[in-house]
């Protein structure tokens, strides 16, 4: 028998993967989103026909659809900035993962 | 359908078919948009956290594989050791496996945010009703238009 040591090291025990495609699955719903807030904010328009003879009431109505329609976009440009962190997060996540401590026992062996 | 009014002493021109429109057809669209809302969360869950899991059990099973089989793994001491004159034999390994949960990846407040914008489109064109209402008499009926409107 030869003698027994051990190693202690760190390891990536399996390949790197790409996830980046989860990406473009989330951003799917979030342009869908995007379509369906279009849609609404298409219907608002045309309501009111001479824009030019605005009364007080018609002002604050288009007021409140321009904080209502600015809300929604941030909300979606948000969603688009969490959706590609948590997607680069993830990679990064899972690739730490991928390497872990270990301890190598081993002997030394004449060789062939 | 083109109504005329002229409130606050200024003629305006309503579409009241846009309006009715609007009022039906967006309530429609937000009933889309909380659907959409929910199968982002669903699929963050799926795309996100089972992917998470998944690659988690492949290190479980991986790691096993190593500690079944250390013989095979020798490769992975060659790179910390140098083979001299003397072979070596890998008699074992053993993997002080750390495995931290998933953190900071998740689109909760995003989406709790998106179904409060839904709840806000409801409260929206209910106040658009109102506003539109408001700029016509009670004789002009526009309430019942909205009324029968809601109700097809």
């Amino acid at each position: 028998m030869g003698e027994e040591h051990s190693i202690a090291v760190s390891e990536r025990i399996l390949a790197s993967e790409d996830f980046s495609h989860k990406k473009d699955t989330l951003m799917l719903y979030k342009n869908n989103l995007e379509t369906l807030d279009k849609d609404f904010f298409t219907l608002v328009n045309g309501i009111i026909i001479n824009e030019e003879q605005k009364g007080e009431v018609v002002e604050a109505m288009q007021q409140k659809t321009k904080t209502f329609r600015d809300k929604n976009e941030n909300l979606l440009s948000q969603l688009e900035r969490e959706i590609t962190r948590i997607s680069n997060t993830l990679d990064d996540q899972i690739d730490d993962m991928k390497t872990q401590r270990m301890t190598i026992t081993y002997e030394d062996t004449p060789s062939a | 359908m083109v109504y005329t009014t002229d409130s606050g002493g200024k003629e305006i021109r309503v579409n009241i078919s846009a309006s009715l429109r609007m009022y039906t057809d967006g309530k429609s669209l937000l009933e889309e948009k909380k659907d959409e809302i929910g199968k982002l969360d669903l699929a963050w869950n799926t795309e996100i956290l089972q992917c998470f899991e998944d690659e988690k059990r492949k290190v479980v099973h991986k790691i096993s594989e190593i500690e079944g089989s250390p013989g095979s793994y020798r490769s992975l001491l060659r790179k910390h050791v140098y083979f001299s004159r003397l072979d070596k034999t890998v008699r074992g390994i053993q993997v002080h496996d750390v495995f931290y949960p998933l953190t900071n990846a998740d689109l909760d407040t995003e989406i709790t945010s998106l179904r409060e914008s839904v709840e806000e489109g409801f409260t929206y064109i209910e106040n658009y009703r109102k506003a539109i209402e408001a700029l016509f008499d009670k004789d002009d009926h526009i309430a019942t238009l909205f009324d029968l409107a809601g109700r097809l």
